[in-house]
């Protein structure tokens, strides 16, 4: 079982290529390092490769070459079990496209994270499954839709279903995919606020992507994918 | 225990594709390993119909419709072979046991077969089984009648009940040997062959069934032949067909 390294940075790309076929590069990234406790800006135009590194960096993906480092931990050499079993213990990925699972309800995706991995359950310290879900959801504003089938959410609430899954346990790293596209104005501060507050508390690392260049001030860092990406200097797939 | 959990609260939440699925499945199964019990049973049942014979021979014409006729029971013989012809044959070195089928006349829809006491002690069936009597004893008198269990179930004959032989395969009262009655003497134990449905009389019987009247040639019918030595039975067979050619 890979173990993370105190003192290493939360990610570290070097010489990173990635071509989804035997293709053209969509990611070709000499150097990136991100710092525990930063919270990073991630912003680029449509189609520019920003799901795809999200994907490398959840170790969803794996690099055609070069190293992908997450907490010390080098994905390029471990399998794919591996990463999926970091990936459960150490990150929280908030998807773009929410990914709940339809057939169980708000506390139970709520509950996967901590269901799936041992050492992110004890995290949470000594309170029962219930109560945790609870906690975080009401946070999130969701908390009479515990018991409610994914179905019947409207897709803001399903967006807030989706952050609270991936802040439960704090996890050392967090990825949020365009989180908050679908959220009015108050519930996006809301919701900015609790993911900083998490953050912050938890110690842990944020990446975050979007396209709403307004939220940018609030960010440690900010990076523009098309200043990275030597291969984005080829007009992209649309 | 979370994956099982997922997988089954996945298929329930589809239940009835899943049921779907399932069911055909399962019916896809079914279906071929029954028909291919049936099947195999059938052959078996086919196949099993007789054993321990090495020739059956019979009046030169289609040997299926030599087969057909005295296994089977299924169709007309194709012609008359001599009682000489038989005892020839009988006789013959290469031959250790061979019984006379008289074919031909019918009761009441079942055949009607004249063998001899040789029949009840030669023919076997299945794996290797006897004929057992379920009652009574073998037919040696002319007048004498073994029945099969469903002649004797169907018709509801006991020991002693009188029988009247039709010439002719069907009950339509061409020639009826009303002048010569038989008497049951014996009821065979089911074999699920054929022999179920026949009623067995001796040679004498049926020659003498014929004495009396009607048009029936005498000796009508097959033989079946047992095995002979491990060399004369390489023999046989060439010799064999020479002899069945010359069979008028």
């Amino acid at each position: 079982m890979t173990t993370v390294s105190a003192g290493s940075p939360a990610v570290e790309l070097s010489e990173l290529r990635f071509a989804y076929r035997t293709g053209r590069d969509v990611l070709a990234i000499d150097h990136l390092r991100i710092e525990r406790g930063e919270t990073v800006f991630l912003h680029g135009p449509s189609g520019s490769g920003k799901t795809t590194l999200l994907g490398l960096l959840a170790g969803v993906l794996q690099a055609t070459s070069g190293q992908v480092k997450l907490l010390g931990s080098n994905f390029s050499t471990i399998s794919s079990g591996a990463r999926d079993a970091f990936r459960a213990r150490h990150l929280g990925y908030v998807f773009q496209m929410f990914n709940l699972i339809p057939y169980l309800s708000v506390r139970e995706n709520i509950l996967l994270p901590i269901r799936l991995d041992a050492h992110r359950r004890a995290r949470l310290g000594k309170v029962s499954f219930d109560a945790a879900a609870q906690d975080i959801a009401s946070q999130l504003d969701i908390a009479e839709l515990i018991d409610a089938p994914i179905s019947e959410l409207s897709v803001g609430q399903q967006q807030r279903v989706a952050a609270a899954r991936a802040l439960i346990g704090a996890p050392e790293v967090i990825i949020a995919d365009e989180p908050t596209s679908a959220l009015d104005t108050d519930r996006r501060e809301q919701f900015l606020a609790l993911l900083f507050a998490s953050c912050k508390s938890a110690g842990a690392t944020l990446v975050f992507v979007s396209h709403d260049h307004t939220l940018m001030p609030l960010f440690s860092r900010t990076v523009s994918l098309a200043e990275i990406n030597r291969a984005a200097t080829v007009p992209a797939r649309a | 225990m979370l994956i099982p959990r997922l997988a089954f609260r996945s298929l329930r939440s589809r239940l009835l594709t899943t049921s779907l699925t399932v069911t055909s499945i399962a019916l896809s199964v079914t279906l071929l390993v029954g028909i291919e019990h049936v099947r195999a049973g059938v052959r078996e049942s086919f196949a099993g119909t007789i054993r321990g014979v090495d020739l059956i021979v019979g009046a030169r014409g289609s040997g299926l419709q030599v087969l057909l006729s005295s296994v089977f029971g299924i169709g007309n013989p194709s012609g008359a072979v001599a009682l000489s012809t038989f005892e020839r044959w009988q006789r013959h070195p290469a031959v250790k046991w061979a019984v006379p089928y008289a074919l031909g006349d019918s009761h009441r829809g079942f055949r009607v077969v004249g063998t001899t006491a040789e029949f009840y002690q030669r023919y076997r069936f299945r794996e290797n089984r006897n004929i057992t009597f379920a009652e009574g004893r073998v037919a040696t008198k002319d007048v004498d009648v073994v029945i099969g269990s469903e002649v004797a179930e169907q018709l509801r004959y006991t020991i002693g009940s009188p029988v009247v032989v039709v010439h002719g395969l069907r009950d339509i009262g061409t020639s009826s040997h009303e002048a010569h009655p038989f008497k049951v003497v014996g009821i065979l134990a089911r074999t699920f062959t054929p022999i179920d449905r026949s009623v067995f009389v001796t040679l004498e019987g049926i020659e003498a069934m014929h004495d009396d009247g009607g048009t029936a040639t005498a000796g009508e019918g097959t033989a079946t032949a047992g095995e002979g030595t491990a060399t004369a039975g390489g023999g046989t067979a060439t010799a064999g067909e020479g002899l069945l050619q010359d069979v008028a």
